[in-house]
């Protein structure tokens, strides 16, 4: 009995090892429409774990890392508005619903839904967006579009500048993963 | 690795010496990936397996190779810890790098 117990305790461990994958230099890049400028800022080094057997998800960034088209806009956002030296990561912490329906060994596109807590600027608040996981050649990748708010994490936007960017942002999110083979 | 000890041992006082600073860093190459922009991304070796000081080019430098001694200058952009569940460790981050010196 103990034997058997010890063999299942192996196999499950085996089990969950397998399904860990991670990056660390995944996208996120994000694009403000407004009146007088477009906007758009990129950061290709998110780290992004992803646990398919229980769905877990997690994303972190460093603000300092966004790439803007001008110096000045890279400036103005850690400087001013994301305060970027008192709050130096944005994080994302949830998790995949319908991870069960996701073969990681079989190609394929699987629509799902990512929730969890997104924290910005020090606030903390529940979001929630459709996904996609992709598998193709037995590569994992994961890609989300969705809008985030300045206001909702207590960014304040002087009136001065309301027309050069947008109340709300579109977050574009795509990472692809490699197998976490160190456990 | 001077620079990934330092912020391991003490992130707060790392970030106060070296965060948006423009830092020269020597090490090992491990590995040299793509992103999604098409840059490239080079892992210096650090004391930690796993570890990396995970650099992003500006420009493409050429001939290097995992094994080689480079010495890179970028804009260390912080540092985030890994997922201790995964028995991952974390990355220091340089941006918009280039290639200083090749041994």
């Amino acid at each position: 009995m103990k034997k058997l117990l010890l063999l299942l305790l192996i196999i499950t461990c085996y089990a969950t090892q397998a399904q860990q994958y991670f990056t660390k230099n995944g996208r996120l890049s994000f694009f403000s429409k407004a009146l007088l400028e477009d906007i758009r800022a990129d950061n290709n080094q998110v780290i992004s774990v992803l646990n398919t057997t229980t769905g877990e998800l997690q994303f972190s960034l460093l603000n300092n890392a966004f790439h803007f088209d001008k110096a000045l806009m890279e400036e103005h956002f850690n400087d001013d508005y994301m305060e970027s030296a008192k709050y130096p990561k944005s994080t994302f912490k949830g998790s995949i619903a319908n991870i069960g329906a996701i073969d990681p060994a079989k190609d394929g596109k699987y629509s799902v839904t990512v929730s969890g807590d997104l924290q910005v600027h020090g606030v903390t608040r529940s979001v929630s967006t459709p996904a996609t996981l992709t598998v193709k050649d037995g590569k994992l990748s994961a890609s989300a579009v969705f809008n985030i708010k300045p206001a909702d994490h207590n960014i304040k936007i002087p009136a001065a500048v309301r027309n050069n960017i947008a109340e709300s942002l579109q977050v574009t999110v795509y990472c692809s993963y490699e197998k976490n083979k160190r456990v | 690795m001077q620079l990934y000890d330092a912020f391991t041992r003490d992130t707060a006082t790392a970030n106060r010496t070296y965060l948006t600073r423009i830092v020269s860093v020597t090490g090992t190459i491990t590995g040299i990936l793509e992103n999604q922009q098409s840059q490239q991304v080079v892992l210096l070796k650090t004391n930690t397996d796993g570890g990396s000081i995970n650099c992003t080019f500006e420009e493409k430098a050429v001939g290097l190779n995992p094994g080689i001694t480079v010495t890179v200058k970028g804009i260390c952009s912080g540092y985030i810890s890994g997922d201790a569940g995964m028995g991952l460790p974390g990355d220091v981050f340089l941006t918009r790098c280039y290639l200083k010196q090749k041994r």
